[in-house]
């Protein structure tokens, strides 16, 4: 059968939809449209949290490190807590820049399809690059912090400290790499592999 | 009165929203799951829609983009987004399914195999739209269309004359 018959078939199958659908409009009337639009803005929401919360949290790390400076045991973590925040800080922008470059509801399939992959292929890259962040920022932000907060000196127990920075080497790696193996790189494949599959649709011709 | 003209925008598109569920999505309870969520996107769209493009441009890009989604999201993964209770939305004459023929029958069998981007070009084509039409709702060129649409036709002969 040809596609113009199929065509044909199809005109027909639209009139009998046509006839027998029905739209329950009373209940369309009463649906929540609006309150529903807070679930659509989730991953905006998140990445203006994590922006803001990570900027709060690099400012008062610096006055930390400024109040401490005079004792090179807290200036040098707090240094480094201070560029691994910024480096998230950085990470997070980027997210929220991708974000806004989207046009969710007036893009052609095509670009609005890339767009959104190319900020899900992004993000998934970006959580490696946090994840192995993470145990070098907890060490390096753990004796800064305890004694801003709790005037507590981590270095008074140094096997506790060796300890700590030890067991948050080896876990932290380890569950960095089996995490990102696990649960995101399966998801990075299919998504580059889909923007492969764009791109071939996009320029395909005779 | 905003909320009555959308009512009547979807009214009057039904079929195309029925159409896209039904082939972006086997399984009828995540079929209810789209539904929605391509209201919910429609809706959220619906006050900045200023005419430039045409309606149903629109609604096929909006219904098309939110069906790929999914599909590639939930109906593969068998993953529930929608927190909304379906009861509230769930729009009745949408479950009904009429007697298809069997070309139709064959022909969303056909659909169901083919990949995300190939199933919205055959969805437009057999709804009648104008290759040019096509080309704006999927942002390709109108050649690009042609090429495809031949390429499809090809396919869809050879598999029903092996049926």
């Amino acid at each position: 059968m040809e596609l113009e018959e199929l065509k044909s078939a199809w005109a027909q199958y639209d009139k009998k939809l046509t006839k027998n659908l029905k739209l329950n409009e009373e209940l369309l009337r009463k649906m929540n449209l609006g309150k529903s639009k807070k679930e659509m803005n989730t991953p905006q929401i998140y990445e203006f949290i994590s922006f803001i919360t990570s900027f709060i949290f690099l400012l008062y790390s610096i006055i930390a490190t400024i109040t401490h400076s005079n004792e090179l045991k807290f200036l040098i973590p707090g240094i480094i807590s201070c560029l691994m925040t910024i480096a998230l800080i950085y990470l997070s922008g980027l997210k929220i820049k991708l974000l806004t470059e989207i046009d969710f509801y007036f893009s052609p399939v095509i670009e609005l399809q890339r767009s959104m992959n190319t900020f899900k292929q992004k993000s998934l890259e970006y959580k490696k690059y946090e994840f192995y962040i993470f145990p070098v920022f907890a060490i390096s932000t753990f004796p800064i912090l305890e004694i801003a907060l709790c005037h507590f000196d981590i270095y008074k127990h140094p096997t506790q400290f060796i300890i700590g920075v030890i067991l948050s080497l080896i876990l932290g790696y380890s569950l960095a790499n089996w995490g990102y193996k696990n649960l995101f790189d399966k998801k990075v494949k299919n998504t580059i592999k889909f923007l492969d599959e764009l791109s071939k649709f996009e320029n395909e011709q005779i | 009165m905003e909320k009555e003209t959308f009512i009547s925008v979807i009214k009057d598109n039904q079929n195309l929203i029925y159409k896209i569920c039904y082939s972006y999505c086997s399984d009828p309870e995540n079929r209810k799951d789209l539904q929605q969520e391509i209201l919910i996107q429609l809706w959220n769209s619906f006050s900045k829609f200023d005419g430039r493009a045409k309606l149903s441009t629109w609604i096929y890009r909006i219904a098309l983009n939110t069906a790929i989604t999914f599909y590639r999201n939930d109906c593969k993964q068998n993953d529930k987004k929608v927190t909304i209770d379906a009861s509230i939305i769930s729009l009745t004459g949408f479950e009904y399914v009429p007697e298809q023929d069997e070309n139709i029958t064959m022909l969303y069998q056909f659909i169901e195999n083919l990949n995300e981007m190939d199933k919205a070009l055959i969805l437009l084509y057999l709804d009648d739209n104008k290759y040019k039409d096509i080309a704006e709702i999927l942002g390709i060129s109108e050649t690009n269309v042609a090429t495809k649409i031949n390429r499809i036709k090809k396919i869809l002969k050879e598999q029903f004359r092996n049926n």
